[in-house]
């Protein structure tokens, strides 16, 4: 059986043709999407044309905190309103608050970062580090965004897991799940776990998630049967 | 001498461009990321143009860093452009099947 691939990150604005990326998505052989929307109504259209291309949608919450206080907070909100939470660091406190907090799928790291990735902080990161490729795409992010891949493929490759999702808010910044290995295959690691990245750890995220948003789930390993 | 092997990759333009262009937008891009002896190493050349597809011949070695390459690119002079990696084969004869069959 092959490979389903995931693209972890979409982010659907106002102005987005949703037929058309929709049908980009399925033509680029992904099987689900994370989205990410403001608009809820526009989620649910979404959702409703994805039906018809056999392809699952999963909603993603992207908080962007300014301090620690304000992150928990979020979390304790949200956390079982949405399938995944991301959290783009944009601070060391913010980053290591994240990294160790159960209630986080993944930790984003900008290209303006404040903060340096070392030992120190790898050490701390639990969860798993997501690279959006639109940074790649950007020219104005580029350098930025290859220096900050490479630290987190350097340090953290052997320590957590690292997944590549598109960041698409246009059909165009959509790209194959090939395209989005080639990524982790560039900074060193081999073909079989770069496409891992696309498809087998988003996979268990999503999985490990729908079975907490479940009403049988009581708690961590205890389930309601019957 | 070693013979070295190729990849040759499809890659289908959302426009129309000329072989030459594609060619330059290509080496640019490759160039950014890898620089020149990356360059060199990869062994690029634009083997055909059929409609808006393009077949790319690398070395093996440098596959990934060639598509890489090509999904990085989004702009041609002030247009967007989206160049897609349809399809990777090891011979020219099996990228003649690829392209019939579709």
């Amino acid at each position: 059986m092959g490979r389903k691939y995931i693209d972890f990150w979409i982010n659907l604005t106002d102005e987005l043709d949703l037929s058309e990326m929709i049908s980009e998505i399925k033509e680029l052989g992904f099987k689900s999407v994370v989205v990410s929307s403001v608009d809820e109504n526009r989620l649910e259209e979404f959702k409703k044309l994805s039906e018809s291309f056999k392809i699952e949608v999963y909603r993603k919450l992207i908080l962007e905190p300014e301090n620690r206080l304000t992150l928990l907070k979020n979390l304790r909100a949200y956390r079982g309103e949405y399938e995944v939470i991301s959290v783009i660091c944009s601070n060391l406190e913010i980053a290591l608050t994240a990294a160790r907090d159960s209630r986080v799928d993944s930790l984003i790291l900008p290209p303006n970062k404040r903060f340096r990735i070392d030992k120190g902080v790898a050490a701390l990161i639990s969860n798993s580090v997501e690279l959006p490729f639109k940074w790649l795409i950007d020219e104005t992010s580029r350098r930025e965004f290859i220096r900050v891949a490479n630290e987190i493929v350097n340090y953290l490759s052997k320590k957590t897991s690292i997944i590549v999702s598109s960041g698409a808010s246009k059909p165009f910044e959509l790209r194959s799940p090939h395209e989005l290995a080639s990524l982790l295959q560039v900074l060193g690691l081999d073909r079989s776990s770069a496409l891992d990245a696309v498809s087998i750890i988003p996979r268990k995220i999503i999985e490990a998630n729908l079975v907490k948003l479940s009403s049988s789930y009581v708690a961590r390993g205890v389930l309601k049967i019957g | 001498m070693v013979k070295r092997k190729k990849r040759y990759i499809i890659v289908k333009a959302s426009t129309e461009i000329p072989l030459e262009v594609f060619k330059k937008l290509i080496e640019k891009s490759y160039l950014e990321l890898f620089g020149e002896f990356g360059l060199n190493e990869a062994n690029l050349r634009v083997v055909k143009k059929i409609n808006n597809k393009f077949i790319l011949e690398c070395s093996q070695n440098s596959t990934s860093k060639a598509i890489l390459s090509i999904s990085s690119i989004r702009k041609l002079d002030d247009s967007m452009i989206c160049l897609r990696v349809v399809k990777i084969a090891g011979t020219i004869k099996r990228v003649r099947e690829i392209i019939a069959e579709r």
